[in-house]
Parts: C-alpha cells; structure tokens; sequence
C-alpha cells in the first residue's frame, strides 16, 4: 500500500503541477493583490461623501443662494442695486429624452428708488423649461430656452436670438446678459455637417428698460421727457407678437475641417431694437412709433485652436436695416419717416492665449461698417474698438483675478472692470469688482457714466 | 541523451510563465508602448469621483468619462456632475497621435447653452483645484516623451520597472522628469514621482485599485499627494466599462447640450 502510495506520488504531483499552471498561472491576481493605495488615507472617504452613489437620478435639483450688491462710486446713497437671488435648477430624465428647467426669484429693495411697482421689488421668473429629445443624428429641443451663437467673446454680431435682458443688461464690462425665449431646435448630422435649424413662433425683442432705471439708455430717456412735457408724442411700441405668423428663424451650417470650426449662419427676424417712425399729428406735434422691422442676415464664423493660443473671427452682412436720418440732414422733411436702409456690415477678429500657468490674455477687435448713402445718418456710419481681458489664478488656484473691458476706438466710450473671484470650498464663492464706464455723456458706453460701481456678489451653491 | 526530469520541465514552465520578458531586452520607448497597448478597447465610459483634502478642507468634484478609439487617434467627452457650480459643463477633446498636430477641444457652458472652442494653454495648470494637473489628465502618446528604462525594483511587493520619462516639449509641462514605476505583469503604473523644473521632487502618484474589466487589466483609483501645499487628491474610477459601442455622435459639437 505504502510502496504503492510512494510510486503514485511523483505522477500525482506532476499532475498537480500541471493543474496549477493551468488554472491559477494565467489569472495572474495574486501579483495584482498588492494594492499601495490600500493603506493610504485622505482623511475622509469617498464613501462617507455619498459620492459613489450611482449617477443615473431621474430628477436632480440644485442651485444657489445669492447676494449681489452693486452700489455707485458716485452716489453711495443710491444702489444700482441689492439684489437678493434664490435660483433652482432641475434635470428631468437621463437617456434620450430628458428636460431641465430653472427658475429665480429675486428680491431687490434698491429699485425703490427708481419705482413703485412691487413686481420690480419681488421678481419670480420661470428662466429656462426645456425637453430635449437626443437621438443617434437628429436631435429636437423644444421649449424656453437661451441659445447663443458666435465663436467671439462677447462681441457676436449673429448672436440674434435671445434679447438683451432689460433688467440688468451688463453681464461684466464686456458681455451683455440675454434672456432665454420660446423655440424649437432640430440638430441634424449630415456626415461631417451638422445642421441646426431654429424656430421662434413668437418673436421675442429687447424690451424696453423701465423709466429712471440705471441702465435706461440717454435716448430713451429723452424721448419720454419730451413725451412728457407734452413736446411730442411716444407711441406705444408695435410689437410684432402674432404666434407663427411673425415667426423668426434661424439656420447654422457648421463643420471642423482641418482643426478649423467653420459655420455658416442665417437669420431671418425682426431687430431687437425699434426703429422710431415719425409722422405728424394734426396739432402739429411730432409722433414717434417703435417699429421692429423684419430683416435678414447672413454670417460667417470661424474658430481655430492652437496649442497655447485660439483665434476667432466673425463677419455678418444685414441688409437693408432702418437706421434714422440725422435731424440736420435736409432728407429730414415732414414727408419723410425720419428712417433710411442701409446695409449693415460687421466683424470680428480675436485671439486668446495663456501665458507661464494660468496667465489667461485675451484681446479682440471689431468694427461695424454703415453702408454709405446721401443721407447722414443718425448713428455713426463706423464705429470699431477693442474688448480684452487679463487675468490669472493665485492662492492654488482658490482666487481668480484680473481686468476686462471694452474700448470704443470710434469715441463711444469704454468700459473697464476689475474683478476677482474667490472660492471657498466647493459652496462658496465671494466675487467682489470695481467697474466703470467712461466717454462723452451721448455715447454707448459714456452714457452710463453714472452707473461707476463697486460691487460684491456672495453666493451658495447646492 | 540525457533524459530531462518531468519535474524540472514542469518547474522551468511555471517559472518561464510567470516571468516577464527579461528587462534585459527592453528599453524605456518598449515599455511605454507596452504600457499604451494595455488598453485595446474601442471605447470605453467610467464615473471619475475625485476627493481632494487640501490642509483639511474637503473638495468633492464628480464627473462622467467617455472615450472612443479613431484609428490611432481619441475622442474623449467630460461632464461634470459635481461641484454644483459647475454641474453640465462638459469638454470634449479630439486628440491626435500626431504630436504635431493640435488637439481640437471644446468647452460646453450650460447657463450660456454655449460652445465654445479652446486650447490647450492650460496644461500647466491644475485640473479643478486638485493635486493633478491637466497634463496629468490627458492622454500622453509614447513619442510625447522621451523614455529611459534606470533599474528594475519592487514597490509595494510587486516586481516594477523604473522608467523615467522627459517631455519632449518642455515648454509646455510643469516637469522636468517624470519617474514611473511599471508592474512587469499587466504594464499598469504603480506610482510616478514628479520632479519640477528644478530638479526637485515635489508631488508622487499612486496607482491602485488594480482590477480586470472585460479583460482589461485597469487602474481604478489614484491618489496624487503634494507635500508642499499639504495637499492629497483620490480619483476613484466607478461603473468602468469597455466596449460598449458608444456613438460617434457623443463625440459632436452637437453633443455638448443639456
């Protein structure tokens, strides 16, 4: 038995040498079983943050807590405004088809000193409600929506399809703020082409600011002074809002060849801002109308990335756009409606780079070019300038800090702001700034000269 | 002639499967292509959790991974699920083998709904207030660096060659050298030793997690400490799947929305 055992032995050692490089050599785990991360502590773990939870939620709501204030150099005593902001975003749904909206309501006492009306004092506002439908080539969103398009900073001549937000129009020294509008959406990929196509059923336009706002532009604010003194007579505004019938669209081909996104654009819509028809009353008076004209215009953008730098560039042509005659000009006659075509040209060349780390310069020209004709116009046939932007990142990266503005080369004033943005933790952000603007008291810019301010902005996110 | 025992032809099998390819045949370029090949996937997704201590301040950041093959070139797609103010941005990069050519990248910003074209100035720069900077993010092709195989050495029980790598651009890192410790077995990083512009050693990663996902060996956690700033970040790797056919049209300008 035991002799037997001892002969048996080798063959079934041999036969178990073999069984182990068959089942266990090529699993190769126990090498892998070495983990250095094992015994390493961060000081909390990813666990006790809820973190690895699975992302696929079917509803997710966030949003923040804010302060901003924002109070003229000037005039101390008289805020542009203390605004107090709750805002609520909510993400619906996670595959192919899914919604989002947000909404804010804002309370601000600094309008008190502007205006009564209590719908100004408390704001609620239903900003952005959406449903995306996300397929393999086409895509649909339909909804009230923002929707910017332009490769430039700040300066996108066919950026046409939200308006200016008449409320609190400066979204920083050299970008307006917009508000989202009804629309649908069609994504569409043709190959290396993606076609968009944009439907707006109601036309949105920029409203008016209120009367004595901070930002009431100085026209404005003329025109309903001498409305009120009864010199002349302000119509109400002729607001095209007949739902399909004045429908705006819009149309983008676009494509990256060669590194290069390359778009054509068209828009087919009416201005955000009226031309003012004059006729004449039987008591002689003259009687200003806001007519919003419907108009074409046609774009190209362009946009390249290098390894430390990208160009942008855009150009647009509207043709045919009602601009007013200036009073002097001899065209200027009772027959006349005080407005005259003209096309419109305007571009806009920029690059941007970053220096040593995080040392972010960012500078841009543009121009708009008035097609010439024998009456002089009201506007300036050119105007052109320059929008920049230098900053950087200290304290590892917790504080952003540095400069931006916008220049007007052709005399119509500037706008220069200092700003910085600090991060505590993931939740808080302190933003405080200085901005001013600076020009003759009837240019674009110099006409807010008023509105120099420093500002704070607090906010909580969640 | 002399008979070989059976069980020496069985010890010489074990050892010569279990034994990596000698060192002796390898140079540092070998083992970096080794380390490219590890990941033959076509595409691949994972949820990326990073948790930053920074002199005890705690910073979470959450984010979604997609990426596909093009030949030898990369799509990848980032969304961020986390912080909350920076919840739907996305980034989506189209990058080149062709270390000459460009990378063309994209930002999405969701307030805005819009996309905006950017570059790679950045890379010296931190990625979101972590330990790691851009660069380290990125994908890093063999002929991006220079590499030189110094010794072979164990780390943390596990046979590993030490490979250091220098950038052949060096404008345009925060590094002088890299230093990567590399498991003989899977090809997998164990831990990197970054040197700054000086010299001097001044932040070490290390690779763990070490897991076989649909056949493919995957470093699933990584933990990158600065000493200097008292600094620590964790990414975690979650839901890591590979092959899954994912869309060229993830991978669109068109993509980036809400």
């Amino acid at each position: 038995m035991l002799s037997t055992c001892l002969y048996l032995a080798p063959k079934i050692l041999i036969r178990a040498a073999v069984l182990l490089i068959f089942v266990c050599v090529p699993s190769v785990s126990p090498a892998l079983e070495e983990d250095p991360l094992k015994d390493m502590a961060l000081g909390f773990t990813i666990e006790e943050e809820g973190l690895n939870q699975d992302g696929g939620k079917f509803i997710s709501i966030g949003g923040y807590l804010e302060s901003r204030n924002q109070v003229r150099v000037k005039d101390v005593d008289e805020p542009i405004s203390l605004r107090q902001r709750l805002w609520l975003d909510c993400y619906l749904g996670q595959d192919w088809i899914r919604g989002f909206a947000s909404a804010y309501f804002d309370y601000d006492p600094a309008v008190r000193d502007w205006t009564d009306d209590t719908n100004e004092l408390y704001y609620l506002e239903l900003n952005e409600a959406y449903l995306t439908v996300d397929t393999e080539r086409i895509d649909f969103i339909f909804g009230k929506k923002m929707m910017r398009w332009g490769t430039g900073d700040g300066i996108n001549p066919m950026d046409l399809i939200n308006p200016r937000d008449y409320r609190d129009p400066i979204a920083s020294a050299r970008a307006d703020a917009r508000l989202p509008i009804l629309l649908a959406n069609g994504i569409f990929l043709l190959g290396p082409v993606t076609v968009e196509g944009v439907l707006i059923p109601k036309p949105e336009v920029n409203k008016f600011s209120l009367p004595d706002s901070p930002w009431e532009p100085e026209g404005l604010r003329e025109l309903r002074r001498s409305a009120q003194s009864g010199e002349i007579v302000l119509a109400p505004r002729e607001e095209p809002d007949t739902w399909f019938q004045d429908a705006e669209f819009a149309f983008r081909a676009s494509t990256v060849w060669k590194g290069l996104d390359l778009a054509l654009l068209y828009y087919n819509g009416y201005t955000d801002d009226p031309g003012y028809h004059r006729d004449y009353l039987t008591d002689g008076r003259m009687r200003f109308t806001p007519r919003y004209h419907c108009y074409q215009a046609y774009g190209f953008n362009f946009a390249k990335g290098f390894e430390r730098a990208t160009i942008r560039g855009e150009l647009a042509v509207k043709p045919a756009l009602p601009f007013s005659i200036h009073p002097n000009d001899p065209s200027y006659e009772k027959n006349s409606n005080g407005l005259v075509s003209r096309d419109l040209y305007q571009g806009v060349i920029g690059i941007d780079r970053t220096f040593f780390t995080n040392l972010y310069v960012n500078l841009q020209f543009f121009t708009d070019l008035i097609e010439n004709g024998q009456e002089s116009l009201a506007a300036k046939r050119e105007s052109h300038g320059i929008t920049f932007e230098i900053s950087d990142k200290f304290l590892d990266d917790d504080l952003t800090a540095g400069f931006r503005g916008m220049y007007f080369t052709s005399n119509d004033g500037s706008a220069c702001e200092i700003f910085a943005e600090y991060k505590i933790g993931d939740n808080w952000q302190i933003a405080p700034g200085y901005m001013t603007f600076n020009g003759p008291k009837d240019s674009r810019l110099g006409q807010f000269n008023d509105n120099d301010m420093i500002y704070c902005r607090l906010r909580y996110s969640f | 002639m002399k008979k070989i025992p059976i069980f020496l032809l069985v010890l010489m099998s074990v050892f010569a499967v279990s034994l990596p390819i000698d060192a002796g045949q390898l140079n540092g370029r070998d083992i970096a292509i080794k380390m490219d090949a590890v990941d033959t996937s076509l595409d691949s997704e994972r949820t990326a959790i990073m948790a930053i201590n920074r002199k005890g301040q705690k910073l979470v950041r959450k984010m979604e991974t997609y990426r596909k093959n093009y030949g030898p070139d990369e799509r990848s797609l980032i969304k961020f699920i986390e912080p909350p103010d920076i919840r739907g941005i996305m980034y989506l990069t189209w990058s080149y083998e062709d270390i000459e050519r460009d990378d063309d990248m994209w930002i999405f910003l969701p307030a805005e709904s819009l996309v905006r074209r950017i570059s790679g100035g950045g890379k010296k720069g931190s990625f979101m207030r972590s330990d790691f900077a851009n660069e380290d993010i990125e994908k890093r092709e063999v002929d991006d660096d220079e590499h030189r195989l110094l010794r072979t050495e164990e780390f943390s029980d596990v046979d590993c060659y030490v490979v250091e790598r220098v950038s052949k651009k060096q404008k345009d890192t925060n590094y002088s050298k890299r230093i990567v410790w590399v498991r003989k077995d899977t090809w997998l990083p164990m831990k990197v030793e970054y040197y700054n512009k000086r010299g001097k050693h001044f932040k070490t990663g290390i690779y763990g997690g070490f897991k076989e996902i649909k056949g493919i060996w995957t470093v699933t956690k990584t933990m990158v400490e600065t000493p200097r700033k008292r600094s620590k970040t964790l990414m975690q790797y979650d839901n890591v799947d590979y092959n899954i056919g994912l869309s060229d049209a993830i991978f669109e300008q068109s993509n980036l929305k809400r």
